[in-house]
Protein backbone atom coordinates (compact mmCIF):
# COMPACT_ATOMS: atom_id res chain seq x y z
CA UNK A 1 0.00 0.00 0.00
CA UNK A 2 1.13 3.69 -1.01
CA UNK A 3 2.74 4.97 2.58
CA UNK A 4 0.99 8.21 2.35
CA UNK A 5 -2.50 6.23 1.48
CA UNK A 6 -1.68 4.68 4.96
CA UNK A 7 -0.78 7.82 6.98
CA UNK A 8 -3.82 9.57 5.92
CA UNK A 9 -5.93 6.75 6.97
CA UNK A 10 -4.23 6.50 9.92
CA UNK A 11 -4.50 9.95 10.93
CA UNK A 12 -8.44 9.85 9.78
CA UNK A 13 -9.13 6.51 11.89
CA UNK A 14 -7.13 8.07 14.93
CA UNK A 15 -9.36 11.54 14.49
CA UNK A 16 -12.63 9.19 14.62
CA UNK A 17 -11.22 7.36 17.93
CA UNK A 18 -10.28 10.63 19.82
CA UNK A 19 -13.80 12.30 18.96
CA UNK A 20 -15.11 9.20 19.80
CA UNK A 21 -13.96 9.22 23.17
CA UNK A 22 -14.20 12.78 23.88
CA UNK A 23 -17.84 12.59 23.37
CA UNK A 24 -18.18 9.60 25.51
CA UNK A 25 -16.28 11.40 28.12
CA UNK A 26 -18.24 14.30 28.23
CA UNK A 27 -21.66 12.27 28.15
CA UNK A 28 -20.21 10.18 31.09
CA UNK A 29 -18.56 12.79 33.29
CA UNK A 30 -19.95 16.02 32.17
CA UNK A 31 -24.04 15.74 30.73
CA UNK A 32 -25.97 13.42 28.85
CA UNK A 33 -28.83 16.29 27.66
CA UNK A 34 -27.14 18.78 26.81
CA UNK A 35 -29.77 20.81 25.06
CA UNK A 36 -32.14 20.00 28.03
CA UNK A 37 -29.41 21.65 30.66
CA UNK A 38 -29.47 24.62 28.56
CA UNK A 39 -33.42 24.85 28.78
CA UNK A 40 -33.36 24.25 32.67
CA UNK A 41 -30.74 26.45 33.11
CA UNK A 42 -33.07 29.46 32.35
CA UNK A 43 -35.72 28.44 34.65
CA UNK A 44 -34.34 30.14 37.99
CA UNK A 45 -33.54 33.42 35.98
CA UNK A 46 -37.55 33.24 35.37
CA UNK A 47 -37.99 32.45 39.14
CA UNK A 48 -35.47 35.54 40.25
CA UNK A 49 -37.29 38.03 37.85
CA UNK A 50 -40.40 36.68 39.73
CA UNK A 51 -39.19 37.31 42.87
CA UNK A 52 -38.40 40.67 42.42
CA UNK A 53 -34.63 39.82 43.29
CA UNK A 54 -32.39 42.82 42.57
CA UNK A 55 -30.99 43.05 38.26
CA UNK A 56 -27.09 42.00 38.74
CA UNK A 57 -28.81 38.31 40.58
CA UNK A 58 -31.11 37.57 37.60
CA UNK A 59 -28.32 38.94 35.32
CA UNK A 60 -25.40 36.90 36.83
CA UNK A 61 -28.00 33.39 36.14
CA UNK A 62 -29.02 34.30 32.75
CA UNK A 63 -25.46 35.16 31.85
CA UNK A 64 -24.48 31.60 33.17
CA UNK A 65 -27.53 29.78 31.08
CA UNK A 66 -26.29 30.81 27.89
CA UNK A 67 -22.46 30.19 28.95
CA UNK A 68 -24.33 26.42 29.29
CA UNK A 69 -25.75 26.81 26.10
CA UNK A 70 -22.29 27.93 24.44
CA UNK A 71 -20.06 25.44 25.87
CA UNK A 72 -22.51 22.44 24.81
CA UNK A 73 -22.52 23.76 21.31
CA UNK A 74 -18.94 23.37 21.12
CA UNK A 75 -18.63 20.12 22.63
CA UNK A 76 -20.93 18.82 20.08
CA UNK A 77 -19.28 20.70 17.40
CA UNK A 78 -16.05 18.82 18.89
CA UNK A 79 -17.49 15.55 18.19
CA UNK A 80 -18.91 15.72 14.60
CA UNK A 81 -16.39 17.98 12.99
CA UNK A 82 -13.55 15.27 14.53
CA UNK A 83 -15.80 12.13 13.68
CA UNK A 84 -16.44 13.49 10.11
CA UNK A 85 -13.25 15.07 9.66
CA UNK A 86 -12.01 11.65 10.16
CA UNK A 87 -14.01 9.58 7.82
CA UNK A 88 -13.08 11.95 5.32
CA UNK A 89 -9.39 11.32 5.53
CA UNK A 90 -10.51 7.73 5.41
CA UNK A 91 -11.60 8.80 2.23
CA UNK A 92 -9.23 10.67 1.20
CA UNK A 93 -6.82 8.03 1.72
CA UNK A 94 -8.34 5.23 -0.34
CA UNK A 95 -8.64 7.40 -3.20
CA UNK A 96 -5.22 8.92 -3.26
CA UNK A 97 -3.16 6.49 -5.54
CA UNK A 98 -5.30 8.20 -8.34
CA UNK A 99 -3.39 11.43 -7.37
CA UNK A 100 0.11 9.80 -7.44
CA UNK A 101 -0.05 9.58 -11.88
CA UNK A 102 -1.04 13.06 -11.69
CA UNK A 103 1.07 15.69 -9.61
CA UNK A 104 4.28 15.90 -7.37
CA UNK A 105 2.60 17.88 -5.42
CA UNK A 106 -0.59 15.39 -3.79
CA UNK A 107 1.49 14.52 -1.07
CA UNK A 108 2.12 17.98 0.59
CA UNK A 109 -1.83 18.55 -0.29
CA UNK A 110 -2.15 15.50 2.04
CA UNK A 111 -0.53 16.45 4.57
CA UNK A 112 -2.28 19.68 4.64
CA UNK A 113 -5.11 17.75 4.49
CA UNK A 114 -4.34 15.97 7.44
CA UNK A 115 -3.01 19.23 9.36
CA UNK A 116 -6.49 21.01 8.69
CA UNK A 117 -8.53 18.16 9.96
CA UNK A 118 -6.81 18.11 12.94
CA UNK A 119 -6.66 21.66 13.87
CA UNK A 120 -10.20 22.14 12.80
CA UNK A 121 -11.63 20.12 15.87
CA UNK A 122 -8.44 20.74 18.37
CA UNK A 123 -9.57 24.82 18.07
CA UNK A 124 -13.47 24.32 18.74
CA UNK A 125 -11.97 22.18 21.68
CA UNK A 126 -10.32 25.29 22.62
CA UNK A 127 -13.55 27.31 22.67
CA UNK A 128 -15.17 24.25 24.59
CA UNK A 129 -12.03 24.95 27.10
CA UNK A 130 -12.71 28.86 27.43
CA UNK A 131 -9.93 29.89 25.16
CA UNK A 132 -12.49 31.81 22.80
CA UNK A 133 -10.43 33.71 20.50
CA UNK A 134 -7.04 31.62 19.97
CA UNK A 135 -9.94 28.35 19.56
CA UNK A 136 -11.71 30.32 16.48
CA UNK A 137 -8.71 31.94 15.24
CA UNK A 138 -7.03 28.05 14.90
CA UNK A 139 -11.05 26.95 13.93
CA UNK A 140 -10.86 29.09 10.76
CA UNK A 141 -7.17 28.40 9.90
CA UNK A 142 -8.16 24.74 9.98
CA UNK A 143 -11.20 25.25 8.08
CA UNK A 144 -9.49 27.59 5.53
CA UNK A 145 -6.72 24.64 4.87
CA UNK A 146 -9.08 21.82 4.27
CA UNK A 147 -11.07 24.04 1.83
CA UNK A 148 -8.26 24.76 0.06
CA UNK A 149 -7.06 21.42 0.25
CA UNK A 150 -10.31 19.97 -0.81
CA UNK A 151 -10.76 22.32 -3.53
CA UNK A 152 -7.55 21.02 -5.50
CA UNK A 153 -8.27 17.19 -4.44
CA UNK A 154 -11.62 17.69 -6.10
CA UNK A 155 -9.94 18.92 -9.43
CA UNK A 156 -6.97 16.43 -9.96
CA UNK A 157 -9.68 13.60 -8.50
CA UNK A 158 -11.93 14.82 -11.51
CA UNK A 159 -9.04 14.71 -13.76
CA UNK A 160 -7.79 11.80 -12.68
CA UNK A 161 -11.41 10.14 -13.19
CA UNK A 162 -11.61 11.43 -16.71
CA UNK A 163 -8.43 9.40 -17.85
CA UNK A 164 -9.93 6.44 -16.15
CA UNK A 165 -13.13 7.44 -18.47
CA UNK A 166 -10.53 7.24 -21.69
CA UNK A 167 -8.84 4.33 -20.77
CA UNK B 1 7.13 -5.79 11.91
CA UNK B 2 4.70 -5.09 9.00
CA UNK B 3 2.51 -8.52 8.51
CA UNK B 4 0.98 -9.53 5.35
CA UNK B 5 -3.18 -9.97 4.90
CA UNK B 6 -4.40 -13.48 5.77
CA UNK B 7 -4.79 -14.47 1.85
CA UNK B 8 -2.16 -12.67 -0.18
CA UNK B 9 -3.87 -14.87 -3.29
CA UNK B 10 -6.87 -12.40 -3.51
CA UNK B 11 -7.35 -8.56 -4.55
CA UNK B 12 -8.36 -5.91 -2.38
CA UNK B 13 -11.49 -6.26 -4.75
CA UNK B 14 -12.33 -9.52 -4.67
CA UNK B 15 -11.23 -9.38 -0.60
CA UNK B 16 -13.83 -6.92 -0.28
CA UNK B 17 -16.99 -8.79 -2.09
CA UNK B 18 -16.04 -11.79 -0.16
CA UNK B 19 -14.80 -11.39 3.47
CA UNK B 20 -17.69 -11.75 6.47
CA UNK B 21 -15.88 -8.42 8.14
CA UNK B 22 -16.86 -6.47 5.00
CA UNK B 23 -20.04 -7.67 3.85
CA UNK B 24 -21.16 -7.25 7.74
CA UNK B 25 -19.92 -3.72 7.69
CA UNK B 26 -21.09 -2.90 4.27
CA UNK B 27 -24.99 -4.68 4.93
CA UNK B 28 -24.95 -2.87 8.40
CA UNK B 29 -24.42 0.31 7.33
CA UNK B 30 -26.57 0.60 4.75
CA UNK B 31 -29.04 -0.84 7.03
CA UNK B 32 -28.28 2.07 9.52
CA UNK B 33 -27.98 4.47 7.02
CA UNK B 34 -31.85 3.49 5.85
CA UNK B 35 -32.74 3.23 9.36
CA UNK B 36 -31.16 6.67 10.04
CA UNK B 37 -33.07 8.20 6.84
CA UNK B 38 -36.38 7.17 8.14
CA UNK B 39 -35.95 8.04 11.44
CA UNK B 40 -35.25 11.59 10.40
CA UNK B 41 -38.11 11.43 8.39
CA UNK B 42 -40.72 10.53 11.07
CA UNK B 43 -38.54 13.52 13.40
CA UNK B 44 -39.55 16.07 10.91
CA UNK B 45 -43.05 15.60 9.85
CA UNK B 46 -44.36 14.20 13.36
CA UNK B 47 -42.14 15.51 15.94
CA UNK B 48 -40.08 18.63 15.22
CA UNK B 49 -42.75 20.82 13.32
CA UNK B 50 -45.07 19.87 16.17
CA UNK B 51 -43.25 20.21 19.15
CA UNK B 52 -41.49 23.50 17.91
CA UNK B 53 -45.30 25.11 17.61
CA UNK B 54 -46.04 23.98 21.56
CA UNK B 55 -42.54 24.90 22.48
CA UNK B 56 -43.33 28.38 21.29
CA UNK B 57 -46.64 28.83 22.69
CA UNK B 58 -45.06 28.03 26.31
CA UNK B 59 -42.49 30.42 26.24
CA UNK B 60 -45.16 32.76 25.93
CA UNK B 61 -46.70 30.76 28.95
CA UNK B 62 -43.63 31.66 30.50
CA UNK B 63 -43.67 35.62 30.02
CA UNK B 64 -47.75 35.47 31.50
CA UNK B 65 -46.92 33.50 34.57
CA UNK B 66 -44.07 35.78 35.54
CA UNK B 67 -45.88 38.87 35.01
CA UNK B 68 -48.83 37.29 36.61
CA UNK B 69 -46.22 36.24 39.61
CA UNK B 70 -48.09 32.63 39.06
CA UNK B 71 -45.01 30.68 40.33
CA UNK B 72 -46.80 27.10 39.55
CA UNK B 73 -47.97 27.91 35.91
CA UNK B 74 -44.33 29.27 35.26
CA UNK B 75 -42.95 25.49 36.45
CA UNK B 76 -45.85 23.96 34.33
CA UNK B 77 -44.48 25.68 31.10
CA UNK B 78 -41.01 25.35 31.93
CA UNK B 79 -41.62 21.64 32.47
CA UNK B 80 -43.28 21.38 29.00
CA UNK B 81 -40.81 22.60 27.62
CA UNK B 82 -38.00 20.65 28.75
CA UNK B 83 -40.35 17.19 28.29
CA UNK B 84 -40.25 18.15 24.77
CA UNK B 85 -37.29 19.72 24.26
CA UNK B 86 -35.92 16.02 25.59
CA UNK B 87 -38.13 14.15 23.15
CA UNK B 88 -36.69 15.89 20.44
CA UNK B 89 -33.54 15.82 21.14
CA UNK B 90 -33.54 12.03 21.71
CA UNK B 91 -35.01 11.81 18.17
CA UNK B 92 -32.53 14.09 16.70
CA UNK B 93 -29.73 11.88 18.73
CA UNK B 94 -30.73 8.65 17.47
CA UNK B 95 -31.64 10.11 13.74
CA UNK B 96 -27.99 11.77 13.54
CA UNK B 97 -26.00 8.94 15.44
CA UNK B 98 -27.37 6.11 13.49
CA UNK B 99 -26.63 8.01 10.25
CA UNK B 100 -22.71 8.69 11.26
CA UNK B 101 -22.69 4.92 12.45
CA UNK B 102 -23.70 3.74 9.03
CA UNK B 103 -21.25 6.28 7.26
CA UNK B 104 -18.77 4.85 9.16
CA UNK B 105 -19.41 1.37 8.98
CA UNK B 106 -19.00 1.33 5.14
CA UNK B 107 -16.00 3.27 5.38
CA UNK B 108 -14.67 0.67 8.30
CA UNK B 109 -16.10 -2.23 5.51
CA UNK B 110 -13.83 -0.44 2.47
CA UNK B 111 -10.26 -0.39 4.95
CA UNK B 112 -10.73 -4.26 5.68
CA UNK B 113 -8.58 -5.83 2.93
CA UNK B 114 -5.66 -3.81 4.21
CA UNK B 115 -5.76 -5.09 7.87
CA UNK B 116 -4.00 -7.33 9.63
CA UNK B 117 -6.51 -9.14 10.97
CA UNK B 118 -7.25 -12.77 10.58
CA UNK B 119 -10.84 -13.23 8.97
CA UNK B 120 -12.50 -14.49 12.57
CA UNK B 121 -11.08 -11.80 14.13
CA UNK B 122 -12.18 -9.08 11.98
CA UNK B 123 -15.73 -10.61 11.78
CA UNK B 124 -16.18 -10.42 15.82
CA UNK B 125 -14.20 -6.74 15.18
CA UNK B 126 -16.99 -6.15 13.08
CA UNK B 127 -19.79 -7.85 14.81
CA UNK B 128 -18.96 -5.96 17.78
CA UNK B 129 -18.85 -2.61 16.25
CA UNK B 130 -22.70 -3.09 14.88
CA UNK B 131 -24.06 -4.65 18.44
CA UNK B 132 -22.41 -1.17 19.95
CA UNK B 133 -23.85 1.09 17.79
CA UNK B 134 -27.44 -0.50 17.91
CA UNK B 135 -26.63 -0.18 21.87
CA UNK B 136 -26.13 3.14 21.72
CA UNK B 137 -28.52 4.42 19.55
CA UNK B 138 -31.14 2.24 21.01
CA UNK B 139 -30.62 2.86 24.18
CA UNK B 140 -30.64 6.73 23.57
CA UNK B 141 -33.74 6.36 21.48
CA UNK B 142 -35.73 4.49 24.30
CA UNK B 143 -34.02 6.23 27.49
CA UNK B 144 -37.03 9.00 26.77
CA UNK B 145 -39.41 6.35 27.26
CA UNK B 146 -38.02 3.75 29.75
CA UNK B 147 -35.32 6.20 32.33
CA UNK B 148 -32.12 7.89 31.66
CA UNK B 149 -30.37 4.80 33.64
CA UNK B 150 -30.30 3.33 30.07
CA UNK B 151 -27.93 5.97 29.25
CA UNK B 152 -25.15 3.86 30.84
CA UNK B 153 -26.25 1.18 28.24
CA UNK B 154 -25.44 4.03 25.84
CA UNK B 155 -22.04 4.81 26.74
CA UNK B 156 -21.00 0.94 27.36
CA UNK B 157 -22.16 0.64 23.25
CA UNK B 158 -20.24 3.84 22.82
CA UNK B 159 -17.31 2.43 24.36
CA UNK B 160 -17.82 -0.54 22.31
CA UNK B 161 -17.60 0.99 19.15
CA UNK B 162 -14.51 3.10 20.29
CA UNK B 163 -12.45 0.05 21.35
CA UNK B 164 -13.48 -1.84 18.11
CA UNK B 165 -12.47 1.38 16.04
CA UNK B 166 -9.39 1.32 18.15
CA UNK B 167 -8.66 -2.17 17.19
CA UNK B 168 -8.93 -1.69 13.19
CA UNK B 169 -6.36 1.08 13.77
CA UNK B 170 -3.82 -0.78 15.46
CA UNK B 171 -4.66 -3.31 12.24
CA UNK B 172 -4.16 -0.39 9.95
CA UNK B 173 -1.12 0.75 11.62
CA UNK B 174 0.64 -2.84 11.13
CA UNK B 175 -0.69 -3.33 7.82
CA UNK B 176 2.80 -2.94 5.50
CA UNK B 177 3.94 -3.58 1.93
CA UNK B 178 2.39 -6.75 2.08
CA UNK B 179 -1.26 -5.44 1.60
CA UNK B 180 -2.78 -5.11 -1.82
CA UNK B 181 -1.68 -2.46 -3.28
CA UNK B 182 -4.61 0.72 -3.86
CA UNK B 183 -4.23 1.44 -7.05
CA UNK B 184 -4.27 -1.58 -7.99
CA UNK B 185 -7.94 -2.18 -8.01
CA UNK B 186 -8.95 1.46 -7.44
CA UNK B 187 -9.08 1.77 -11.42
CA UNK B 188 -11.49 -1.18 -11.56
CA UNK B 189 -13.35 -0.24 -8.61
CA UNK B 190 -14.38 3.31 -10.84
CA UNK B 191 -14.76 1.95 -13.47
CA UNK B 192 -18.75 2.04 -14.09
CA UNK B 193 -19.75 5.35 -15.28
CA UNK B 194 -22.13 5.55 -11.79
CA UNK B 195 -18.85 5.78 -9.86
CA UNK B 196 -17.34 8.31 -11.50
CA UNK B 197 -20.74 10.14 -11.60
CA UNK B 198 -21.52 9.64 -8.08
CA UNK B 199 -17.13 10.42 -7.15
CA UNK B 200 -17.19 14.16 -9.00
CA UNK B 201 -20.99 14.79 -7.23
CA UNK B 202 -19.68 13.52 -4.03
CA UNK B 203 -16.48 15.57 -3.87
CA UNK B 204 -17.86 18.59 -5.26
CA UNK B 205 -21.27 18.47 -2.18
CA UNK B 206 -18.11 18.33 0.71
CA UNK B 207 -16.30 21.21 -1.16
CA UNK B 208 -19.95 23.48 -1.57
CA UNK B 209 -20.82 21.70 2.30
CA UNK B 210 -17.90 22.89 4.04
CA UNK B 211 -17.20 26.17 2.52
CA UNK B 212 -21.03 26.84 3.58
CA UNK B 213 -19.83 26.01 6.96
CA UNK B 214 -17.26 27.99 7.38
CA UNK B 215 -19.18 31.19 6.21
CA UNK B 216 -22.08 29.82 8.71
CA UNK B 217 -19.51 29.56 11.36
CA UNK B 218 -18.51 33.08 10.86
CA UNK B 219 -22.56 34.23 11.15
CA UNK B 220 -23.18 31.79 13.88
CA UNK B 221 -20.29 33.54 16.19
CA UNK B 222 -20.78 37.23 14.86
CA UNK B 223 -24.37 37.50 14.77
CA UNK B 224 -26.48 34.51 15.51
CA UNK B 225 -25.58 33.79 18.70
CA UNK B 226 -25.56 37.07 19.93
CA UNK B 227 -28.79 37.26 18.85
CA UNK B 228 -29.88 34.49 20.77
CA UNK B 229 -28.81 35.76 23.83
CA UNK B 230 -29.92 38.96 23.24
CA UNK B 231 -33.17 38.13 22.88
CA UNK B 232 -33.70 36.70 26.27
CA UNK B 233 -31.47 39.24 28.01
CA UNK B 234 -33.59 41.76 26.49
CA UNK B 235 -36.94 39.77 27.12
CA UNK B 236 -36.09 39.12 30.79
CA UNK B 237 -35.29 42.86 31.17
CA UNK B 238 -38.17 43.91 29.47
CA UNK B 239 -40.29 41.78 31.73
CA UNK B 240 -38.88 43.36 34.60
CA UNK B 241 -39.92 47.08 32.98
CA UNK B 242 -43.44 45.27 33.01
CA UNK B 243 -43.25 45.94 29.04
CA UNK B 244 -45.20 42.28 28.67
CA UNK B 245 -45.85 42.41 24.42
CA UNK B 246 -42.18 43.69 23.66
CA UNK B 247 -41.14 40.62 26.31
CA UNK B 248 -43.63 38.37 23.87
CA UNK B 249 -41.78 39.52 20.93
CA UNK B 250 -38.42 38.98 21.82
CA UNK B 251 -38.82 36.03 23.43
CA UNK B 252 -40.20 34.67 19.46
CA UNK B 253 -36.97 36.61 18.41
CA UNK B 254 -34.98 33.84 20.66
CA UNK B 255 -37.26 31.16 19.37
CA UNK B 256 -36.63 32.06 15.69
CA UNK B 257 -33.05 32.64 16.12
CA UNK B 258 -32.34 29.56 17.84
CA UNK B 259 -34.38 27.61 14.89
CA UNK B 260 -32.10 29.45 12.51
CA UNK B 261 -29.09 27.83 14.03
CA UNK B 262 -30.57 24.65 14.13
CA UNK B 263 -31.88 24.50 10.83
CA UNK B 264 -28.66 26.06 9.22
CA UNK B 265 -26.64 23.69 11.01
CA UNK B 266 -28.27 21.03 10.07
CA UNK B 267 -28.22 22.04 6.20
CA UNK B 268 -24.34 22.15 6.57
CA UNK B 269 -23.83 19.34 8.23
CA UNK B 270 -26.43 16.92 5.58
CA UNK B 271 -24.87 18.91 2.89
CA UNK B 272 -21.32 16.70 4.09
CA UNK B 273 -22.53 13.61 4.67
CA UNK B 274 -24.52 12.60 1.54
CA UNK B 275 -21.27 13.75 0.38
CA UNK B 276 -19.78 11.03 1.68
CA UNK B 277 -22.11 8.36 1.36
CA UNK B 278 -21.91 9.31 -2.67
CA UNK B 279 -17.90 8.81 -2.50
CA UNK B 280 -18.42 5.36 -0.70
CA UNK B 281 -20.90 4.34 -2.80
CA UNK B 282 -18.97 5.64 -5.95
CA UNK B 283 -16.46 3.16 -4.68
CA UNK B 284 -19.60 0.27 -4.15
CA UNK B 285 -20.94 0.48 -7.89
CA UNK B 286 -18.75 -2.19 -8.90
CA UNK B 287 -20.78 -4.92 -7.20
CA UNK B 288 -23.90 -3.20 -7.65
CA UNK B 289 -25.56 -6.10 -10.04
CA UNK B 290 -27.47 -4.17 -12.40
CA UNK B 291 -27.11 -2.84 -16.08
CA UNK B 292 -25.06 0.34 -16.10
CA UNK B 293 -27.78 2.17 -17.71
CA UNK B 294 -29.75 1.70 -14.32
CA UNK B 295 -26.75 2.22 -11.97
CA UNK B 296 -26.58 5.64 -13.59
CA UNK B 297 -30.10 6.50 -13.65
CA UNK B 298 -30.44 5.10 -9.38
CA UNK B 299 -27.07 7.40 -8.85
CA UNK B 300 -28.57 10.58 -10.53
CA UNK B 301 -31.67 9.96 -8.41
CA UNK B 302 -29.27 9.46 -5.61
CA UNK B 303 -27.39 12.61 -6.71
CA UNK B 304 -30.58 15.02 -6.93
CA UNK B 305 -31.63 14.14 -3.77
CA UNK B 306 -28.72 15.01 -1.80
CA UNK B 307 -28.39 18.34 -3.65
CA UNK B 308 -32.03 18.88 -3.16
CA UNK B 309 -32.19 18.17 0.61
CA UNK B 310 -29.51 20.93 1.82
CA UNK B 311 -30.92 23.73 0.05
CA UNK B 312 -34.58 22.65 1.02
CA UNK B 313 -33.60 22.22 4.50
CA UNK B 314 -31.73 25.72 4.03
CA UNK B 315 -34.85 27.53 3.02
CA UNK B 316 -36.96 26.27 5.71
CA UNK B 317 -35.79 29.63 7.64
CA UNK B 318 -37.29 31.44 4.78
CA UNK B 319 -40.05 29.41 3.63
CA UNK B 320 -41.18 27.17 6.75
CA UNK B 321 -43.12 24.53 5.92
CA UNK B 322 -43.05 24.28 2.34
CA UNK B 323 -39.57 24.33 1.70
CA UNK B 324 -39.37 21.43 4.69
CA UNK B 325 -41.93 19.46 2.60
CA UNK B 326 -39.20 19.42 -0.23
CA UNK B 327 -36.63 18.67 1.66
CA UNK B 328 -38.66 15.46 3.11
CA UNK B 329 -39.03 14.35 -0.83
CA UNK B 330 -35.54 14.95 -1.86
CA UNK B 331 -34.75 12.95 1.43
CA UNK B 332 -37.09 9.85 0.23
CA UNK B 333 -35.57 9.89 -3.33
CA UNK B 334 -32.21 9.50 -1.35
CA UNK B 335 -33.61 6.83 0.43
CA UNK B 336 -34.94 4.82 -2.86
CA UNK B 337 -31.94 4.73 -4.44
CA UNK B 338 -29.71 3.33 -1.59
CA UNK B 339 -32.32 0.86 -1.17
CA UNK B 340 -31.87 0.04 -4.78
CA UNK B 341 -28.40 -0.09 -4.51
CA UNK B 342 -28.66 -1.88 -1.82
CA UNK B 343 -30.92 -4.76 -3.58
CA UNK B 344 -28.09 -4.89 -6.18
CA UNK B 345 -25.50 -5.39 -4.29
CA UNK B 346 -27.13 -8.30 -2.59
CA UNK B 347 -27.88 -9.78 -6.01
CA UNK B 348 -23.67 -9.58 -6.64
CA UNK B 349 -22.95 -11.22 -3.12
CA UNK B 350 -25.73 -14.09 -3.97
CA UNK B 351 -23.84 -14.86 -6.92
CA UNK B 352 -20.47 -14.41 -5.71
CA UNK B 353 -21.33 -17.16 -3.25
CA UNK B 354 -23.08 -19.31 -5.77
CA UNK B 355 -19.93 -19.16 -8.12
CA UNK B 356 -17.76 -19.92 -5.07
CA UNK B 357 -19.96 -23.09 -4.16
CA UNK B 358 -19.95 -24.11 -7.76
CA UNK B 359 -15.73 -24.12 -7.72
CA UNK B 360 -15.02 -25.89 -4.45
CA UNK B 361 -17.45 -28.90 -5.63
Amino acid sequence: MNPISRLVMLAGLALVVAGLAFALGVSYFVDHEARLVAYDAYQPTFESVMQDTIDSEWQAELTQANRIGVTHRRAADVHTHSVNMGILLILIGLLAPLLSRLKKQSPWVLWAMISSAWIYPLGLLLQFAGLTQVGEALAALGAALAIAALVWLFRNLSRALDTINQS
Amino acid sequence: MPRPIPNRNVTALTHFARSDAARLLAFGGIAFLVCGMLTGEIYAIYISHVANGIIKQNWQGVISAVSNGDMEALTRHFSVIQDLTEKRGRTMNTHSHIAAYGLLALVLAHVQPYLTLSSGTGRVVASVYLIGAVLQVGAVYLSYYVGDWLFYLADLGALLVIVTCGRTLLALRSSGIDTPPLNEHLTEQLAPAASRYLMKSGLLLIVVGMSFGLYYAWVLVSHDEPAVYGAINDATALIVDEDIEGARQQIMRFKRAQSKIAITAAAHSHAIEFGFLMLMLALVQRFVLLRDQWRLRWARALSVGAYMLPVCVFLATRYGLRAAAFADISGALVLIALVAMAFGIVRYTGLADHEAGQTSS
